[in-house]
């Protein structure tokens, strides 16, 4: 039974880590931060740590600019493991707002969680004057299957189709695909999908290969609203994500072949 | 799911909050507020109080462990991987999980019970995880049958974690006190008399 060979990361679903983020129309300067910092007690509790980190953004715009480093103001609360790396962490970084979790249990939990901290991100950003609005909202979710590398095969995973060419099928364990395309309708949809297929280094289990899949999705409002209605906007944030998540099972179930979905709970979507 | 099972009830509890009641905890005991520990052990982390951090918060909790371990099977686990699995089994159950009517631990049960043990080291004992169908509350239980100690973690998601110590003579369960989870002086000085924990404990 070959579909056997290759494991999710979780018992009962594949989901390694995913992203909530919004993007608006303009960066966030330093007052912008200051008043999200100030309202860190609304989210203290579950992102009790505060960091400020450094990003330098460098400018290539043309002969007549010179590239130079430009800082750019960012804040990250979250939630941390005793290694540093963060279970729950909520950035805000340029005109980015983004919720990363590394902790998946359902959608329903993990979006409602990352939807408090974003609809909080919105809430303190309703005094902004000019108004600042949501330009759109993206969401990323990571599925990662690891093997013993010894026993790759790549056909007890994925099947080929629009998504994968055959070639992959024959590139042995290190290889990678990637593919994108823009949906659309009332907004467009851009639609990323990177695979990774790689040996990792030997451990306790042994040398294992680990095969992800990078589902990204940026939903783009067509025409931006000129007067900002936060609670139009939280609603529509709610929606879009929901559509958006949709989209991710979907794409998934395409990949993988129908023999792992029940185990990673998407047999519903083939 | 078989790593969960029914709560088979408390018959005492004891909290305390604040680090400096850490200070005061002997013979590898530890009662903390669960909001506390992660921001002190970011702090570690990243190069702030880290003095205060081994003193009062991370090396208390290795002491716990330590002691609770010698009563435990005497088999060491990767306690952060089963805090991760813990963790995110926990969050999957929904309400009517343990029949019509369950709750399922509720998101300040989780947040409380994550604080805790992502606090942990990778050498602690792996505890057994039970929940209270009736409330979503959790209890993580360490002891083994060959000892008549048992400590537990119980968390209500109140921003605290209630530790309850339990001797189980041949009569009955022995000392053992219930305060409202407000009354912390009275539960300090529970802890900190010949009576309470401690005593227990060096009855083991």
């Amino acid at each position: 039974m070959t579909e056997h060979l290759f494991q999710p990361v979780n018992d009962d679903h594949a989901i390694d880590r995913v992203e909530f983020a919004l993007t608006f129309a303009r960066a966030f300067n330093a007052h912008d931060l200051k008043v999200v910092r100030d309202h860190h007690e609304l989210w203290q509790g579950d992102l009790p740590r505060v960091a400020e980190p450094t990003v330098f953004a460098f400018n290539m715009g043309g002969p007549n600019k010179p590239v130079r480093p430009e800082p750019v103001a960012g804040l990250e609360f979250s939630f941390v493991r005793p290694d540093g790396s963060a279970v729950w962490a909520l950035r805000l970084l340029g005109n980015h707002a983004a919720v990363e979790c590394t902790r998946y249990s359902r959608w329903a939990k993990v979006w409602g969680a990352a939807q408090r901290y974003l609809e909080s991100v919105v809430n303190v950003f309703s005094y902004q004057e000019p108004p600042n609005p949501i330009a759109n909202v993206a969401l990323t979710v990571v599925d990662v299957f690891t093997t013993e590398a010894a026993a790759y095969d790549l056909s007890a995973l994925l099947q080929e189709g629009d998504l994968l060419p055959a070639a992959s099928f024959k590139r042995g364990v290190n290889w990678h695909a990637y593919s994108g395309w823009f949906q659309t309708g009332d907004c467009r949809v851009l639609h990323n999908v990177n695979i990774d297929s790689v040996e990792l280094p030997p451990g306790p289990a042994g040398t294992l290969a680990s095969v992800s899949i990078t589902h990204s999705m940026v939903l783009t409002r067509l025409a931006i609203p000129e007067v900002v209605d936060r609670e139009a906007d939280k609603v529509w944030l709610s929606q879009s994500m929901e559509n958006l998540h949709l989209e991710n099972k979907s794409v998934v179930a395409t990949l993988v072949i129908p023999a792992l979905l029940q185990r990673i709970g998407l047999k519903a979507f083939k | 799911m078989s790593a969960l099972r029914q709560h088979d009830g408390i018959h005492t509890g004891a909290i305390l909050r604040g680090v400096t009641s850490l200070r005061r905890a002997g013979a590898g005991f530890a009662y903390f507020d669960p909001h506390e520990v992660p921001r002190t052990a970011n702090s570690v982390l990243y190069g702030h109080n880290v003095s205060t951090c081994v003193t009062c918060t991370h090396k208390p909790l290795m002491d716990m462990f330590v002691v609770v371990g010698t009563l435990g099977t005497g088999t060491s686990h990767r306690f952060q991987a089963f805090a991760e699995q813990i963790t995110r089994d926990l969050d999957r159950l929904t309400d009517g999980w343990y029949g019509p009517g369950s709750k399922s631990p509720g998101h300040d049960v989780l947040r409380d019970v994550d604080a805790v043990l992502s606090q942990f080291l990778s050498g602690a004992y792996k505890p057994e995880v039970e929940i209270d169908e009736d409330t979503g509350a959790v209890t993580l239980r360490w002891g083994s049958a060959s000892s008549n100690v048992t400590l537990a973690l119980v968390f209500n998601g109140n921003g605290h974690v209630v530790v309850v110590n339990t001797v189980v003579a041949q009569e009955t369960v022995a000392t053992s006190k219930s305060f409202k989870v407000e009354d912390h002086s009275g539960i300090a000085r529970f802890f900190a008399s010949d009576d309470g924990i401690a005593t227990l404990f060096d009855a083991a």
